[in-house]
């Protein structure tokens, strides 16, 4: 008995076993599909988490200076030209303020010396010299120099600002015989020369070439070893410091930016925006900011220049704006800075494009020409894909009933209408391409696009007003026919009504459809930046024009502006979905009315 | 009960096929005017397919076929439109199917599709169609509300009002109360009685009881194995039920089947 016992307590052992398992398998499957899906929204929520910085960075970020602007080489031209033309705004270093020129003060806040070193006037940058690995004893004996008390007093009276700390000059007991040759920096190279002449009494033997060029130049130079000392007047780059990875890096002292117009210009104070503004071409005319009627003639630097880049990143950049008022508790600067970040983003959306390579501009054409192709396509495929549908549920079923033929037709319509929704959309533009574009010769145009979209999302529609249909109770037909209506009439009252929270749900997916639709519009739509007067004009939509943004224009900041418009776009697009398919749901439903 | 009864649906001889099967077989009867006819038997004995003969639903069955003849007041319903057959012969169905709109909407349907736009006729239409289907007190003040939003014996009501307001001779019923409560099956049947004065009424029904109740003559179908349906007895509601003159009308009566 004792055998028997232990066998039946085995398999009840056994028996519970399996169930455990079982429970614990399927614990784990539900688990697995729980995870998915949170995993599914997680992802979700950080694509819009990443959009959301990259696109801030982009709109508190640094705007792009307007591409007319006059270009000059160096400090002393730029102050030139201002001097000699009354209606024009340049930058200089702070060393090459003579009089000739006006130094406008910033947010009222006067260009000096005192003011940058109580942080109230923050356009200012630190000066450097730059070896190419250990300075040799001749370089070394320079650099101390400038460094010293008197290279550092012929620094200030240059109107420079001198490092916090500095000692006497040591001359090596030894003499130095050789040539030193500096080149770089425009701001640095007057302050060199000074600096060379009073070096070359301690040593007389010493020759001493300083070069102009930029701090670009400078630092490339330098990291080359075609000089023996660069000069910059910006910080340098990361990629420099992993270019020329021997680079010692010196700073010599600060020096202010003055943003000067002509003496007799009627204006002393602009505010940061009004400068950014002016300098990324939106203000172009002294009167909007309370000077003549004069159009503004806007002077900048080249790009390798030192002051260019320090003044870009200063003014250009609200982020900069905002960080320093916050860090000196100056709240006007954090305020211009987030009212014109906010500026940025209804300009961007707001304005056109602009033509060239750079990705400037805003993306309001390709808003309203997405608006277009929505409603072209929708135009179009509706009217098709609900009547194919209504045609498929009402009509063919009945007579594929009586006739073979028929019946064999429907059910192809049918395989041809899933196999369609699940064909690459680019396929859709090669047709649309080679029918519409080509053999049509509707050319590249809204037309053509919104028929090849139309061809893309009819089986999206076919397919969901097909399933509302088939939702809609056979009783709800019957009762219409019993009270003397056509079938026409019970389709357009009855049905048609019923069946509408479904359709209306295929619609919208084929709008979400065509407002993300890249590759069907990448063929047919032409790309044109600017409004489509007509349906057989070219136009660009938000997903093509940030598709160019990032694979022509090289311009992934704006690209990150447009993707965040139309990830909102599709989100509020979903939204509708819901809101739309619930609300008509309960309506019919007597819930509301 | 008038002495004159005149007849109006006639049927004789029809059968009706779906596709080779045989539905029913030879059916010959003649409906009274403004009489309720119950048509009673066992389930699967022809009973709906019958009634929708009268408004001929069965169209709508693609493989259906029929033999014989129906008359109409003396006109051939076959050779009727079938739209304007279905506005003379209204049908409520078994289960409510108000439409997904208003009440107004709902009962305001037939005469619409009709062609009726007037507003106050429409309205004056709507009223009296609900007052005759004994619904109006309870809905007057919200003709607006969703007719789903109404109760089951409610919902039927309006079926009617809906049926009635395309002013129908016949008015077909296909177990109208066979969804619904005792209560609301009782007034369903006063509905009934009341409106047999303007209406003839044809009703199919599976409760003997309800038959007894509301109908003047009753009409008992009935199939063996061969699923195809036959009208075994056509009489006065009183006689079928007191003194059958067929055993199996009498066994079904009896319920000894069915």
């Amino acid at each position: 008995m004792g055998v028997v016992d232990a066998v039946l307590s085995k398999t009840k052992a056994a028996t519970s076993t399996n169930l455990r398992q079982r429970h614990w398998i399927q614990n784990v499957a539900f688990g697995v599909l729980w995870l998915t899906g949170g995993v599914v929204i997680v992802v979700l929520f950080f694509v819009i988490i990443y959009l959301l910085l990259q696109s801030g960075k982009f709109f508190v970020g640094t705007e792009n200076v307007l591409e007319a602007v006059t270009l000059e080489s160096s400090n002393e031209a730029v102050r030139d030209f201002v001097a000699a033309n009354p209606a024009a705004i340049g930058y200089i270093s702070f060393g090459y303020l003579d009089g000739t020129t006006k130094a406008l003060a910033l947010n009222q806040t006067a260009p000096s010396v005192a003011n940058i070193a109580n942080d109230t006037y923050p356009l200012a940058r630190t000066l450097y010299m730059i070896t190419n690995g250990e300075p040799s004893s001749e370089v070394q004996a320079w650099l101390d120099f400038v460094r010293s008390a008197e290279g550092q007093q012929l620094l200030t009276d240059a109107g420079y600002i001198a490092l916090s700390e500095s000692s006497e000059f040591q001359p090596l007991t030894q003499g130095i015989n050789s040539e030193l040759t500096l080149a770089g920096s425009t701001t640095v190279e007057p302050l060199a020369e000074q600096l060379a002449a009073a070096f070359a009494r301690y040593y007389p033997n010493v020759t001493i070439t300083v070069e102009g060029g930029d701090s670009t130049a400078g630092i490339k130079a330098a990291g080359k070893g075609s000089v023996d000392v660069g000069m910059s007047s910006r910080d340098i780059r990361e990629v420099e410091l992993v270019r020329y990875k021997e680079l010692r890096v010196f700073d010599i002292g600060y020096d202010g930016i003055a943003v000067i117009v002509h003496p007799t210009l009627q204006i002393s104070s602009l505010t940061y925006n009004q400068l950014r503004d002016i300098y990324n071409g939106y203000i172009d005319n002294w009167a909007d900011v309370g000077g003549p009627d004069a159009e503004i003639v806007v002077v900048g630097r080249e790009s390798g220049s030192g002051t260019s880049e320090s003044f870009e990143s200063w003014v250009m950049s609200k982020e900069r704006l905002i960080q320093k008022g916050w860090e000196t508790g100056n709240a006007t600067m954090v305020a211009q800075g987030i009212g014109a970040s906010f500026k940025a983003v209804w300009r961007f959306l707001t304005a056109e494009p602009l033509p060239g390579m750079g990705g400037k501009g805003g993306i309001s054409t390709t808003i309203v020409t997405t608006v277009y192709m929505v409603v072209l396509t929708l135009l179009i495929a509706t009217p098709l894909g609900v009547g194919a549908a209504v045609y498929l549920v009402e009509y063919a079923g009945e007579m594929g009933s009586q006739s073979r033929w028929m019946r064999r037709t429907v059910e192809t319509i049918r395989f041809a209408v899933e196999t369609l929704a699940g064909v690459p959309s680019i396929i859709f533009g090669l047709f649309g391409f080679a029918l519409f574009v080509t053999v049509m010769h509707l050319g590249l145009s809204l037309l053509s696009g919104a028929l090849a979209g139309a061809c893309l999302i009819l089986p999206v529609i076919i397919r969901t007003t097909e399933e509302a249909l088939l939702t809609v109770p056979r009783a709800y037909r019957e009762g219409s026919l019993a009270l003397g209506a056509t079938k026409w009439q019970t389709n357009w009252q009855v049905v048609l009504p019923t069946a509408m929270p479904g359709i209306v749900t295929g619609v919208i997916l084929g709008v979400g459809r065509i407002v993300s639709e890249t590759a069907v519009f990448y063929v047919t739509l032409g790309g044109s930046i600017h409004l489509p007067e007509s349906v057989m004009d070219q136009g660009r939509t938000m997903v093509l024009h940030l598709y160019s943004l990032m694979m022509d224009a090289n311009a992934p900041a704006p690209a990150m502006g447009t993707a965040m418009v139309l990830v909102v776009t599709i989100i509020a697009i979903n939204l509708a979905i819901n809101y739309l398919s619930t609300r008509i749901t309960a309506r019919m439903q007597g819930k509301a009315r | 009960m008038t002495a004159v009864e005149t007849t109006r649906l006639e049927v004789q001889d029809y059968s009706l096929y779906y596709g080779s099967f045989k539905a029913l077989d030879r059916v010959n009867v003649k409906i009274p005017s403004q009489q309720v006819t119950a048509i009673i038997g066992p389930s699967g004995c022809g009973k709906s397919t019958f009634l929708r003969t009268f408004n001929r639903m069965n169209d709508l069955i693609p493989s259906a076929r029929t033999e014989g003849k129906v008359w109409l007041d003396g006109v051939d319903i076959f050779n009727m439109d079938a739209v304007d057959l279905r506005r003379q012969v209204g049908m409520v169905f078994q289960r409510p199917n108000p439409f997904p709109k208003s009440i107004f909407d709902n009962v305001a349907y037939g005469p619409r599709m009709n062609g009726l736009r007037d507003k106050t006729k429409l309205g004056e239409i709507v009223e009296r169609s609900l007052r005759d289907a004994a619904l109006w007190d309870e809905v007057k003040d919200d003709l607006g509300k969703s007719g789903l939003a109404l109760s089951g014996g409610q919902q039927q009501r309006l079926c009617i009002a809906r049926a009635l307001a395309v002013a129908p001779e016949v008015i077909l019923m296909d177990e109208p109360a066979s969804a619904l409560d005792p209560i609301a099956t009782l007034r369903i049947e006063e509905l009934i009685r009341e409106l047999k004065k303007q209406y003839t009424i044809v009703i199919v029904t599976h409760n003997m009881q309800q038959a007894a109740r509301v109908s003047d003559y009753t009409a008992f179908f009935y199939t063996d194995e061969s699923r195809t349906g036959i009208l075994v007895e056509f009489g006065n509601t009183k006689k079928i039920f007191t003194n059958p003159e067929d055993k199996r009308t009498e066994d079904y009566i009896t319920g000894r089947f069915g």
